[in-house]
């Protein structure tokens, strides 16, 4: 949910309970100040009636069309004092309205009179409808005038801070572009700009002294290793005793499988660095087929059939290096773990990759297939780093990467 | 044919140099940025050899001196950085080839043919001969006195890298790099190799190639011309 949201939900509940709050406390209110009105009106007029009837010296006949009725008592009333009631009054069967009565004893003629006149007055129901219009109609305008409010703040003031989450979406530390945000004149803003600069600033640095470090160490080491390398190719011109060449080959052998393993971990550092950035819709059919022929003397020594379930138009987004060297890996462990006669089969569809190969049916520890330097049998010429590499191309491109095993068959799967 | 080679390390210039010595090509080697273009501005070259980190300077700034002074040279830039971004820029810059140390002597060597011979390819085609086997590098076919010989693709690789470094023990581990790079097991591979050396041997010596396949007893192959 937007933060936004969240402060419009909070403001907009809160208004909401205030309302019907002050909806009540103002039908009470409104209520009394009617009663009060009304009596006071009452009082009035029954206190000029009893003052005319004294000063003319008779009493008014009654009238239905008065609104008051005057009556001769014979015993004394209860409470002499002026009491009001509610009272209604029916128009016709079906409908009446609401009046409000008062009941006064006056002395006349050494009688005791008893007078009762009513008023209608503003009904309850009335009143509740007056309400249940108006307050709505109150609400909407707040919740529009809350709105538009919003929106423009939404709009202005809170624009550099979208920006800024603009900018971590689309940040790229190996881009190493120095962003520039819009000025504001909001404190907070302000304050968060600057710091997310001065990150931004600090992690391209170390990047680039990381990838600096790495390519450095990486030269140093080859170096040697280049020099090495050379040295016993031009022993390999001399006349050379059997011996001798065979000492010098295993120590060739020794050095190239050592060039291999610092080429491999430069490798991994480079993809866990992200410096394979550069990507591209890749065609994977002919990807595959370029690599399959590489294994073909494997294949036919140990009869292995070859499945490429790919359609031509197949691609995935994706840097092309990498995603050759995920192809490359994946088939060669396919392939090296297989048996007399088996099967090697390379499927994409629906966004999957899986390359499913027969061999042994001995467990395989899941946890531990992605490790670097595991090898379920180690002397078998592999570094064990092929799945590590491989999982480290899933991470940097966020793809999930998982391995099965059904009794002999033995699949890993890349959902991209 | 005339050899610059631009390298900071001086034990592996000596290499570099010794191996293409008995090519029989002169070659001249220098250590710094400066020494390198005072040398290419008082000699033709055919192709300069350019390491990228030089202690006085930027190896991909000398292709452009190259470039400037003398136009026909082949070049092929030496990095020990395998980065994508060096090679598409010294590529850009005008280089003809780019390769990763460490490399081996005899893939320098086969890279400096192949770079030399695009670039005088101008008549008769993309072609090696040795002996009387005649390497058709565009169409990737061998003929020998005129009647093609059947190679499978990864056969007519290994000769003609063989051939590129004639009388040279050419180690199995080179072979196997060059086929398979590390897709392969190795011990896979040098079984692979085997069979393929033992196919080539077989269809030269129906085709009547007057050249030797020598297996250096365990360790590598030589490719001579039949005495």
């Amino acid at each position: 949910m937007r933060l936004l949201s969240i402060m419009n939900r909070t403001h907009l509940l809160l208004i909401m309970v205030v309302l019907i709050v002050w909806t009540g406390v103002l039908f009470f209110v409104m209520q009394w100040e009617v009663y009060d009105n009304i009596d006071e009106v009452l009082q009035y007029r029954k206190t000029k009636l009893v003052q005319d009837i004294r000063k003319e010296g008779k009493l008014p006949a009654n009238s239905p069309y008065h609104d008051f009725q005057i009556t001769l008592i014979d015993s004394n009333p209860p409470d002499k004092n002026d009491s009001y009631q509610d009272t209604l009054l029916y128009k016709s069967t079906t409908s009446f309205d609401e009046y409000r009565r008062i009941t006064s004893y006056f002395e006349f003629d050494n009688s005791t009179y008893r007078l009762r006149m009513i008023l209608p007055h503003l009904e309850e129901d009335e009143l509740i409808d007056t309400l249940a219009y108006t307050l709505p109609l109150l609400a909407v305008m707040i919740l529009l005038g809350f709105s538009i409010a919003n929106w423009q703040i939404n709009k202005r003031a809170w624009r550099p801070f979208y920006q800024v989450i603009e900018h971590f979406k689309t940040f790229s530390v190996d881009k190493g572009v120095v962003i520039s945000f819009d000025r504001t004149s909001i404190k907070e803003f302000k304050e968060l700009q600057a710091g997310v600069k001065e990150l931004m600033a600090r992690n391209v640095l170390v990047y680039e002294q990381q990838k600096q470090f790495t390519e450095n160490a990486s030269h140093e080491i080859h170096t040697p290793l280049g020099i090495i390398q050379s040295k016993i190719e031009l022993l390999f011109q001399q006349q050379l005793t059997r011996k001798q060449g065979e000492i010098l080959s295993e120590l060739y052998t020794a050095t190239t499988r050592l060039s291999k393993i610092n080429e491999t971990l430069l490798l991994l550092t480079r993809i866990e660095n992200n410096q394979f950035a550069d990507k591209s819709e890749v065609e994977v059919r002919n990807m595959v087929d370029e690599v399959i022929p590489f294994f073909d003397e494997h294949a036919a020594k140990y009869q292995i059939k070859t499945r490429v379930d790919i359609a031509s138009s197949e691609k995935i987004y994706a840097n092309s290096t990498l995603l050759s060297i995920l192809v490359t890996n994946l088939l060669k462990n396919a392939f090296i773990h297989n048996k007399m006669g088996g099967e090697v089969t390379i499927r994409v569809e629906n966004k999957t990759m899986r390359v499913i190969n027969t061999g042994d049916a001995s467990i395989v520890p899941v946890s531990k297939v992605f490790d670097r330097f595991f090898t379920e049998r180690p002397g078998r010429g592999g570094l064990g780093l092929g799945l590590a590499i491989v999982k480290s191309i899933c991470q940097v491109n966020n793809w999930d990467v998982d391995y099965h095993q059904h009794d002999s068959t033995h699949e890993v799967a890349v959902r991209y | 044919m005339k050899i610059l080679a631009v390298e900071d390390e001086e034990s592996f210039l000596n290499s570099i140099q010794e191996y293409l010595h008995a090519e029989a090509f002169v070659c001249h080697g220098v250590t710094t940025f400066r020494e390198g273009v005072k040398q290419l501005s008082c000699n033709q070259y055919d192709c300069v050899l350019i390491d990228i980190t030089l202690p006085d300077g930027n190896g991909m700034d000398l292709v452009d001196e190259v470039k400037g002074i003398n136009e026909q040279a082949s070049i092929i830039i030496l990095s020990a950085k395998n980065s994508l971004d060096d090679k598409v820029n010294g590529l850009n810059r005008g280089a003809d080839d780019y390769i990763v140390k460490p490399f081996h002597l005899s893939e320098l060597n086969a890279r400096i043919k192949a770079v030399t011979r695009r670039n005088n390819a101008t008549q008769g085609g993309n072609k090696l001969e040795f002996s009387n086997i005649i390497f058709h590098n565009d169409d990737c076919f061998v003929t020998v006195e005129n009647r093609p010989v059947s190679l499978t693709k990864k056969e007519y690789s290994v000769l003609f890298y063989l051939a590129e470094n004639k009388d040279r023990v050419v180690s199995k581990d080179v072979l196997c790099a060059h086929l398979w790079g590390d897709r392969i097991a190795k011990d896979e591979s040098f079984n692979f190799l085997f069979s393929h050396i033992k196919n080539i041997k077989k269809k030269l010596k129906e085709a009547n190639a007057a050249v030797t396949l020598r297996t250096a007893y365990g360790w590598g192959y030589q490719l001579r011309t039949k005495m």
